[in-house]
């Protein structure tokens, strides 16, 4: 595990073995899936399923459960709000003035709340088991340039490097006096200083990586090695098969034939 | 084919920060194949700014400047003499965060010759040579920022040697390590020269100078350029020397009446000299 800054846990699940590109693909197709559908049980259907894979891929419970805290506040939102501004549907459960809740506008609420936690899901069964590195490759071997990839990769690898830098920044000013109220605007005003501090180290480290990239061959006139490139077993050609052919069928069916478009 | 001249030769290198902080001013430097050359100054006597000059990373506002026969005053501003540079001289920079970018410890030190364009196998070796001299094999599937300052300053310093440089120059590898890993990372610097490696490392610290040096150049703080050259026994039996050039200084305390000064390096040397 990368100390709580990434969702990858390593593993060696048959999912965690699963060609990238695989999953990739079969993500892309189920996330578009839950997007169509507005159907309250196919929606907590597909939630069951990813976290019943998740299971399966042996994916630590305390993950999971930490993408369902950081999901919570935006879910309860929605649930919440959505009734108020979407007055369309019946029965009226509540009428104070201006304020009309609907049965249907709750259940659409909660609809919605329940696309965005499947969507999330199923985006955590790829990035859960793909470790950085697979992530990336198989994104240039779909097409992503080397440097976008390379890009990509630094990216996320420099994500604990510059939450470190702000939290040493951020000591740095408390030490000093500053004090942080816990939450609203004021807490934001609060951290500007210690944002820009942070961005000027920020600043100066990216000089010297640009450096350190040149130094190393990047924009060298020649073809890069590539070391332990992907390589599509049997299992996964099978895998792909069966998941398109299922995610085909279910795409036809909710295109035609309006499968899980009813809220219930 | 070996070097036979000097790796550098520098003529009167100036440079100056935003055309006005001086950080460097004529600067006269022979650096001959094989050396390995401790550049000794207090902070901000310009060491760090002539390490990124040898490195082609900044162009010196005025003099001029050779590395294995060739004049490469103006390499910062020419890529692919640049790249030239940087295929035969490697830099560890200070901060070995900013070096390490991969998702892993192999991954980062593969990362150079494998845009080379090595053939596979080349890589491989080069990789495995690379993490045993810096005996950090054990780590090769370990993320960078887990590592302890120690590991990584090991690890930057074989991201370098695995592009097989001819010369590598270290920028205070030595700093703010505690004295086990320090002198533990001395030791594998030392090794260099048993790879062939000629070395240039700038450091404060006296403490590391007789493990490392083959030959000390002492920078003035104020004049920033050499001020002294020799063996490193020479160098730092000139206590005047040090203290005038600031990598050691006048303590005095007190036994009672007796006044009690002696010269003090805050890195582990600590020179007694009762007056």
């Amino acid at each position: 595990m990368s100390a709580g800054y990434d969702l990858y846990a390593p593993g060696d699940s048959w999912l965690h073995r699963l060609d990238p590109r695989v999953k990739l693909i079969l993500t892309a197709m189920a996330a578009l899936l839950v997007l169509l559908w507005s159907s309250l049980p196919l929606l907590l259907a597909a939630l069951a399923l990813a976290h019943l894979l998740l299971a399966l891929a042996r994916y630590p419970r305390g993950l999971a459960i930490g993408v369902w805290r950081a999901l919570a506040p935006l879910l309860i939102l929605i649930v919440t709000l959505w009734p108020v501004f979407d007055r369309r549907g019946e029965p009226v459960l509540l009428a104070l003035g201006p304020l009309i809740v609907t049965g249907e506008a709750l259940l659409r609420g909660l609809a919605t709340a329940l696309r965005i936690a499947a969507l999330s899901f199923t985006l955590l069964l790829w990035l859960g088991t793909t470790d950085q590195r697979s992530l990336v490759r198989s994104l240039v071997r779909l097409g992503l340039p080397f440097s976008l990839g390379m890009a990509l990769t630094i990216g996320l690898r420099f994500i604990p490097t510059f939450a470190g830098v702000y939290q040493t920044v951020s000591e740095a000013f408390q030490a000093r006096g500053l004090t942080l109220p816990p939450r609203g605007l004021r807490r934001l005003q609060a951290m500007l200083p210690i944002l820009v501090a942070a961005l000027v180290t920020a600043l100066r480290m990216s000089e010297q990586l640009g450096w350190t990239l040149a130094a190393r061959g990047v924009g060298a006139p020649v073809r890069r090695t590539t070391l332990r490139d992907l390589a599509m077993r049997p299992a996964d050609w099978l895998a792909l098969a069966a998941g398109l052919a299922a995610g085909l069928a279910l795409l036809w069916l909710t295109l035609a034939e309006g499968l899980g478009r009813a809220l219930r | 084919m070996a070097q036979t001249g000097p790796i550098f030769r520098l003529e009167g290198i100036s440079y100056r920060y935003h055309g006005r902080h001086s950080a460097l001013d004529q600067v006269d430097l022979v650096v001959e194949p094989g050396e390995q050359l401790v550049i000794l100054g207090a902070n901000g006597s310009g060491k760090s700014t002539l390490l990124k000059i040898l490195d082609g990373l900044y162009r010196p506002t005025s003099g001029r400047l050779w590395a294995f026969g060739e004049e490469i005053t103006d390499v910062a501003d020419d890529p692919e003499r640049a790249r030239w540079l940087h295929r035969r001289v490697g830099l560890v920079f200070q901060d070995p965060d900013v070096q390490l970018f991969s998702p892993t410890v192999y991954d980062d030190v593969a990362f150079g010759p494998l845009q080379l364009g090595w053939p596979e196998e080349q890589v491989r070796e080069q990789v495995a040579r690379a993490l045993r001299a810096m005996e950090v094999a054990h780590l090769a599937d370990r993320a960078p920022y887990e590592l302890s300052g120690g590991e990584k300053r090991r690890v930057a310093i074989a991201t370098v040697l695995a592009m097989d440089p001819e010369v590598v120059l270290l920028d205070e590898p030595t700093a703010n390590l505690d004295p086990r890993t320090r002198a533990a990372l001395v030791h594998l610097i030392r090794g260099m020269r048993d790879l062939g490696k000629t070395v240039i490392l700038t450091t404060h610290e006296l403490d590391i100078v007789p493990g490392i040096a083959t030959r000390v150049v002492v920078f003035g703080d104020q004049e920033r350029r050499p001020v002294a050259s020799g063996h490193p026994s020479e160098i730092l039996r000139d206590t005047d020397l040090l203290v005038r050039t600031n990598l050691i200084h006048e303590h005095l305390h007190w036994h009672g009446e007796l006044a009690h000064t002696h010269p003090h390096a805050h890195d582990g040397e600590h020179l007694h000299e009762h007056r």
